[in-house]
């Protein structure tokens, strides 16, 4: 019988391989560029005004300078450690409670189950941003601890999507077959039902929740430095890392509508944000897809 | 503290002696002299949900251009999900600030009813929405076309259109409802970035003012704007499932 439950556990997916595999290709490559662009940045490549504005990529800056002749590819790897480590934290968070939330959901019926739906329910009706827009202003929290936040806020997500496929997988046959054989309630949620079935999924909103956090930074951090005039610089000349949105956000203010070449920094800051989200976005659909069809 | 706020000690002494006229009086009105909450409140949501639905009608529209497209050929199909999985990728700040900028350059727009346009097509493609609706609807389509009263209209020689508008009105309806709540707050950041005079800019002043009764009004406004949509998204599906209809009547 636990052979036959065991037989009932689909292989997991594997990488590059399979369903799915162009959108884990697409996506590696645009998280393996960024981790290639946070390397160079902890191995000494800093953001400095060495160039002239809006100067044009050559060798010395290979994507060229924005308008206060600062190397893009510095900045541009500077900003990646603004989000690594909120998106974790927030991954942590949401995934953590989402997916305990979603078991006890599912298994507990009764009243916990109301309890938490209502929870999840409660949150949901809320605009996650407005919630993020209102803790961010109220609190002032440095962004690892809005993080928490989105963590928060990205709950109901999970735990609706583990709550649902619990309640439908603990009335399969093999869950009775392994409970009859004596195997313990842990052991079936958290290796048979979870890590045999629930992975995929998982995964998946893990790299939802990321692009979500590298969106929410960027938009903040954009929409903060129109409206504070946010100086990039510290007291000492040398910027500190600013985050995607305030880079786009300096170039927005300075691209002149008149001048084309302004734009560059524009679309080189845009082509890397858009590049990570999709990339994130592909991945997570990759990892679904590959789980599914196993 | 409440009593560092602007005319927190009034509200503070209010509350102790519980005059509820005095607390009403206070909490329905701004710290801006004169300014009643909902004379701010209404004007800015009625923007914001004219723009949310908008977009969320164009997204739709797009959609199910690309699916019927998309039925005639699958390389169509592969190029529509490109298409729409590149656009979903654009943040809609970047969206909305870059193709402003661009239609002030090249076809003279200026602020105004032209915000709402550029506000109302970023909110249909950028952010994920785009292609996050295809993908459902596609697979709800696919869904329904194997449902066993479809296949057995379609045995019957009968059109079974009809049957599949039916079969899709209960997951449309909870697409939408559940992407309007996203919108929502997309429509916050695009306002933002647009400065247009919607409830985004009136919610990001007010929290930074500490205007506590705007900011109370805001946030419970798009609340009770998302509750009474999912009342109406499960009264619409009662309607348009009478199997729904019939588990309802069992409770």
């Amino acid at each position: 019988m636990i052979a036959s439950a065991k037989r009932a556990h689909p292989p997991r997916a594997r990488v590059l391989d399979g369903p799915g595999a162009r959108y884990r290709a697409l996506g590696s490559v645009a998280v393996g560029i960024s981790l290639i662009l946070l390397g160079l940045h902890v191995f000494g490549m800093t953001p400095g005004i060495g160039g002239a504005a809006f100067e044009q990529p050559s060798v010395r800056h290979p994507l060229g300078t924005d308008g206060r002749g600062a190397d893009l590819l510095a900045l541009i790897a500077a900003a990646q450690t603004t989000f690594v480590l909120p998106a974790l934290i927030a991954c942590a968070v949401g995934i953590v409670a989402g997916v305990a939330a979603g078991l006890a959901a599912a298994w507990y019926e009764g009243r916990i189950g109301a309890l938490i739906r209502f929870a999840a329910v409660l949150i949901g009706t809320f605009p996650r941003i407005v919630l993020l827009v209102l803790i961010a202003i109220a609190f002032e929290p440095s962004f690892n601890g809005a993080a928490v936040a989105v963590g928060v806020t990205f709950f109901p997500n999970i735990m609706g999507e583990v709550r649902q496929r619990v309640a439908d997988l603990k009335r399969m046959e093999f869950v009775t077959a392994l409970r009859a054989h004596g195997i313990g309630l842990w052991r079936v949620i958290f290796v048979h039902l979870l890590r045999g079935h629930l992975m995929g999924h998982v995964t998946r909103q893990a790299f939802f929740l990321m692009a979500y956090v590298v969106l929410i930074e960027a938009s903040f951090g954009y929409l903060g430095a129109l409206r504070y005039n946010w100086d990039a610089f510290a007291g000492d000349g040398e910027p500190r890392a600013e985050g995607l949105g305030r880079i786009l956000a300096q170039a927005l203010s300075r691209a002149s509508i008149a001048d084309l070449g302004s734009w560059w920094p524009v679309a080189m800051a845009g082509a890397f944000l858009v590049i990570l989200l999709g990339g994130l976005a592909a991945l997570g659909e990759g990892v679904v897809q590959g789980a599914e069809e196993a | 503290m409440v009593s560092d706020l602007p005319g927190g000690v009034e509200f503070q002494e209010a509350l102790r002696v519980s005059d509820l006229l005095r607390l009403h009086r206070l909490i329905s009105c701004t710290y801006r002299p004169g300014a009643g909450v909902w004379g701010l409140v209404g004007p800015a949501l009625a923007q914001t949900l004219g723009i949310v639905f908008g977009g969320l009608g164009l997204a739709m529209l797009l959609s199910l251009a690309a699916l019927w497209a998309g039925s005639r050929s699958e390389r169509v199909d592969a190029a529509a999900e490109i298409v729409a999985g590149g656009l979903s990728s654009v943040p809609a700040f970047v969206a909305a600030a870059v193709v402003f900028r661009l239609g002030m350059r090249w076809m003279g727009l200026r602020a105004g009813w032209p915000h709402a346009l550029v506000a109302i097509l970023v909110l249909a493609v950028a952010d994920g929405v785009l292609v996050d609706l295809l993908r459902t609807l596609r697979a709800d389509l696919y869904a329904a076309d194997r449902l066993d009263f479809v296949r057995q209209a379609r045995a019957n020689a009968d059109q079974p259109r009809r049957h599949l508008f039916r079969a899709l009105c209960v997951p449309v309806s909870e697409i939408c409802a559940s992407r309007f709540t996203l919108l929502l707050g997309t429509a916050i950041v695009v306002e933002l970035a647009l400065q247009m005079p919607g409830v985004g800019v009136l919610l990001w002043v007010a929290a930074a003012q500490r205007d506590v009764p705007v900011v109370v009004a805001t946030t419970l406004s798009l609340a009770a704007c998302v509750a009474v949509l999912n009342m109406v998204r499960d009264l619409f599906q009662l309607i348009a499932d009478p199997r729904l209809r019939r588990l309802a009547g069992a409770r």
